[in-house]
């Protein structure tokens, strides 16, 4: 059928995709969490690891989400936890970006031997479940909160090489880079400025919406003791707490909420970027 | 050296290694193609998809590394260089690409497209910028475009960009890999004429790659027809249109249709029966001879040589054992016919307007 | 209506209705950019055996026009008639177009590989087809007739290849195989969609031949549309070229081709590369093709026409007559010649 082109730029006139709807709303709870975690001690009335009233009370107006068996203040520990949990996740998020794009981006522009040991590599890892292999490699380096990041990180960035080889090999194919082979770039030049930037769209959406799974990651290695310890405020350290005093619900429910909150919205925003980038005619 | 020709391809070779079923398998997409290209000539290689023609254009280009041959540029065999001299010479060798939505950058504006060519050859800033508005004045854009990104013209002006930046450093060799064909017929006129001027007036050589003889009517003056990797028929245009010799140029002519019906209905066309053989394994001897109503158990033998023939001239060479007109009369093409025909409707226009 | 278009012979109209006849057809498109107005006023009979092609380039409305007849354009107001033998294919319920679609008006396209389902084998998608119109038709019989007609559309070893796979052929086999299919119900009429647009020349040619047959054989009445007027000159009885939706210039081949009316069409035909001239190349249309989101105020073509003057940019031409055909131009047509029209 003949497709009518639309002419593209009053298209673009309108507001991108991620920043409507569910997406803004995802990234407003995104900003305010980064906000709560780099100003919180300026502000909380409460230490987040002092007791300030009586344990296990429920929750008041005093302490909205009461307090827990040493008497400290959930509300306040589940805040204070987003500085541990967001620099985490940003930091294992980055690095693992970083190492795939190097790795993906090596395999799949020089192709041959490249391409084949380190796809190997990339598939040896992906073989185990990512939580066994995280927990393995951390009890090996030893359970804390820097051990389980650069397990984290191990586990994660063959995703990303993997996800960029593939983009890379297709944008190979593609006819401006021979237009740009015959104005004699160089490689490097090619790789910077034309497979790059037409690869890695799926990478940047993939972790947008893995920065939700690596916050439940790391309170999953902290809720077996691999990752932060008590008496750190780590949600998932908070929630093995929680889970020894049953009928005080809301000593886990807090930090439950708080890792909910942020993967709906890393979720969100991610499913608008993919949108964005998907559409790339507008075809009637 | 004054009549030595720009480009001179020799024995030029491709063949791609593929797995079919398991089984690794040799397309022979081009198979020993030589051919010269005089300065400020335009030679065209015509054929249908499959007959390497365009691999030809990238292999002279090095965008396909050929598997052997040579490819001499102003006697300077491009295929010895390395890659950085490679690099250096490309200066004088363009391309543009049959589809210029697919060949540009589409995250680039046109001033970053245009520019790129003369960065990445080392010019400097204050040339460049210069160079970028001369470019847009010879492919007829305007200043405002410089800002747009491709996805934002339409496929004339996209394709004026293409060849813009094809021209951007200079290069005295264009290989025009069917700029026209994914374009519309009122457009495809205009990129037509824009091309004709621009070899007169920067004194460019043209390679021009088209899958249809009447495109390049216009503009060639070597025509190569290729069938299967092979060039079967090469000569000057007037010879080839004139006085086809090689069958499967007759069929390729006669096939094209005329956009006059007073020709069309009376034309006799060949059809040609069977299918395109593989590149895999393309047919003993004479590859056309699966096809060819004039084929003999010679044919099958022995591959017909690209030479001079009997009745056609020192410099239109066919690769067939039975060139020329069938003894039989059996053809069924006769471009005089046609051009009969033409000048038949041409009085009955004529005769309209003078009643009209 | 009928009687008023040049170029249909009296005796095959004299005393037979038209089989398909489209009048004032619109289609408009809503897009998030405002509506699209693909096809305005689409006025066109054809009668049975004839061969009508509709010329235009991408945009003109061409393809949208014959697939808003069939029912097979959504998310679009569609107003106007088209009636097929009488009876009215726009809003007619979805059940009774689609028995007409298949059996009675068929179509090809121009990329028969998307048409094609890639899992199944020719024959049994052949199969398919006719038993969707023919309920009673035994799986063997189908089978006996899909080898038929593929034979009938000129294939090599039928019996083998019916057991094919779609990309195990070539685009010309499967262009045949498609048109198979299209005539597997005895259809009255073929839409043929550009049909050899993504094909080579030499088996464009083998198509166009084969249609040719096919036509004759079955009197198939053939509505072809295509942008090359190439094809045209050899395959249509009739021609309408289009322009912006509309129909710019429509008549018989012959008249057509030799004495256009319509700027666009000399347009189109000038700037044709030719094989039996050698001509210097002349653009003789300059710009783009209009965009339906946003056509100009009067003749659609006017921006684009060497022969504009001040009248066209105020309101629209319609079809008048120019020598022996109807065309939609005010400096041409209608009141700026006198209409001596050339009978018999």
């Amino acid at each position: 059928m003949t497709a009518i082109a639309v002419p593209a730029a009053r298209i673009r006139r309108r507001r991108p995709a991620w920043l409507r709807g569910p997406s803004l709303i995802g990234l407003i709870s995104l900003g305010v969490w980064a906000l709560v975690a780099v100003t919180i001690p300026l502000w909380t009335p409460n230490d987040p690891l002092a007791p300030v009233a009586g344990r296990l009370l429920g929750p008041s107006v005093k302490h909205w989400m009461g307090t827990d068996a040493l008497g400290r203040d959930v509300l306040t520990r589940t805040l204070w936890g987003a500085r541990i949990s967001i620099p985490v996740a940003v930091t294992v998020i980055i690095s693992a970006v970083l190492i795939g794009t190097i790795i993906g981006a090596a395999a799949g522009f020089l192709g041959g031997w490249v391409d084949a040991v380190l796809m190997r590599l990339v598939d040896i890892t992906m073989a185990f479940p990512p939580i066994l292999l995280a927990m393995a490699i951390t009890a090996s380096l030893g359970p804390g909160i820097r051990n389980a990041l650069i397990a984290m990180v191990l586990v994660w960035w063959p995703i990303y090489a993997r996800l960029l080889r593939a983009q890379v090999v297709a944008v190979r194919q593609r006819e401006y880079i021979d237009s740009a082979v015959a104005i004699g770039a160089s490689r490097w030049l090619i790789l910077r400025r034309y497979v790059l930037p037409m690869s890695y769209t799926p990478v940047l959406v993939n972790a947008t919406m893995d920065f939700g799974q690596v916050v439940l990651l790391t309170a999953s290695l902290s809720f077996i003791g691999l990752g932060a310890r008590p008496p750190s405020p780590e949600w998932g350290a908070m929630i093995t707490e929680g889970a020894t005093n049953f009928y005080q619900w809301w000593i886990a429910a807090s930090p439950g909420i708080a890792i909910l909150l942020v993967v709906l919205a890393c979720n969100f925003v991610g499913d608008a970027l993919r949108d964005s980038f998907d559409v790339k005619e507008v075809t009637r | 050296m004054d009549d030595q020709p720009i480009l001179r391809v020799r024995s030029l070779v491709k063949e791609f290694r593929i797995r079919e079923r398991g089984r690794s398998a040799v397309v022979h997409a081009v198979s020993d193609v030589s051919f010269d290209l005089q300065t400020g000539g335009t030679l065209a290689i015509v054929g249908e998809s499959g007959c390497g023609k365009s691999t030809t254009g990238r292999c002279i280009l090095r965008l396909i590394e050929p598997t052997s041959g040579e490819v001499q540029f102003r006697g300077v065999d491009l295929l010895g260089l390395n890659r950085s001299e490679m690099r250096r010479a490309r200066r004088n060798l363009q391309i543009v690409f049959q589809d210029p939505q697919a060949s540009l950058h589409p995250r680039l504006t046109v001033r970053r497209l245009l520019a790129e060519p003369l960065e990445v050859q080392g010019e400097p800033a204050s040339v460049v910028t210069e160079r970028v508005d001369e470019l847009l004045r010879l492919v007829q854009l305007r200043p405002e475009h410089l800002d747009r990104y491709p996805h934002e013209f339409s496929g004339g002006q996209r394709q004026r960009v293409g060849i813009a930046r094809a021209l951007a450093i200079s290069p005295a060799l264009l290989v025009l890999d069917e700029p026209v064909s994914a374009l519309d017929v009122s457009i495809q006129a205009e990129i037509m004429r824009l091309l004709v001027d621009l070899r007169e007036r920067l004194g460019l050589s043209f390679v021009f790659i088209a899958h249809d003889l009447a495109v390049v009517r216009q503009l060639a003056d070597r025509v190569a027809v290729m069938y299967l990797g092979k060039i079967v028929e090469i000569g000057d245009a007037d010879e080839i249109y004139r006085h086809p010799q090689h069958p499967y140029t007759k069929a390729l002519l006669s096939a094209v249709p005329v956009p006059d019906p007073s020709v069309e209905q009376h034309r006799r066309r060949i059809v040609l029966s069977g299918e395109l053989p593989s590149p895999i394994d393309p047919p003993s001897g004479c590859r056309f001879r699966t096809r060819c109503w004039r084929a003999e158990a010679v044919c099958a033998e022995t591959e017909p040589p690209l030479v001079a023939r009997n009745g056609s001239t020192a410099t239109h060479h066919i690769a067939c054992h039975f060139p020329g007109d069938d003894p039989l009369g059996n053809d069924p093409t006769n471009i005089d016919a046609l051009a009969d025909d033409a000048i038949a409707n041409d009085e009955f226009r004529a005769e309209l307007s003078a009643e009209g | 209506m009928s009687a008023d278009v040049p170029g249909v012979d009296s005796n095959v109209t004299a005393g037979r209705r038209p089989i398909l006849s489209v009048s004032d057809l619109c289609v408009t498109f809503t897009t998030s950019a405002g509506p699209a107005r693909a096809v305005r006023g689409v006025t066109f009979d054809v009668y049975p055996g004839e061969s009508v092609a509709i010329v235009g380039e991408s945009g003109s409305g061409k393809s949208v026009t014959m697939m808003a007849l069939l029912g097979m354009v959504a998310n679009a107001d569609i107003s106007g008639s088209a009636t097929y033998r009488g009876s009215e294919l726009i809003g007619m319920e979805v059940s009774r177009l689609r028995h007409i679609r298949g059996s009675k008006v068929a179509m090809i396209f121009q990329d028969p590989m998307t048409s094609l389902n890639p899992v199944l084998t020719i024959g049994r998608q052949m199969s398919l087809v006719m038993q969707a119109h023919q309920p009673d038709l035994s799986k063997k019989a189908a089978r006996t007739r899909a080898i038929e007609l593929l034979d009938q559309v000129a294939i090599s070893q039928a019996a083998r290849r019916c057991d094919s796979y779609p990309h195990e052929l070539s685009g010309g086999m499967r262009q045949r195989v498609m048109i198979a299919m299209a005539i597997s119900n005895n259809p009255e009429v073929l839409i043929a969609d550009e049909p050899t647009t993504a094909l080579d020349v030499t088996v464009q040619a083998q198509i166009m031949e084969l249609l040719g047959d096919l036509r004759r054989d079955h009197h198939l009445a053939m509505v072809l549309i295509t942008h090359d007027l190439g094809v045209v000159a050899g395959a249509a009885d009739r021609v309408a070229v289009m322009y912006a939706g509309r129909i710019v210039e429509q008549g018989a081949v012959g008249p057509l081709f030799a004495d256009p009316g319509h700027p666009y069409t000399r347009g189109l035909l000038d700037c044709l590369p030719r094989l039996d001239e050698r001509h210097e190349i002349r653009a003789s249309i300059a710009g783009v093709p209009a965009s339906p989101m946003s056509l100009p105020p009067g003749c659609p073509f006017a921006p684009r026409c060497s022969y504009v003057e001040s009248r066209c940019s105020e309101s629209e031409p319609f079809l008048e007559r120019h020598h022996e055909t109807l065309s939609a131009c005010f400096v041409l047509a209608g009141d700026g010649l006198a209409a001596a029209a050339v009978d018999g």
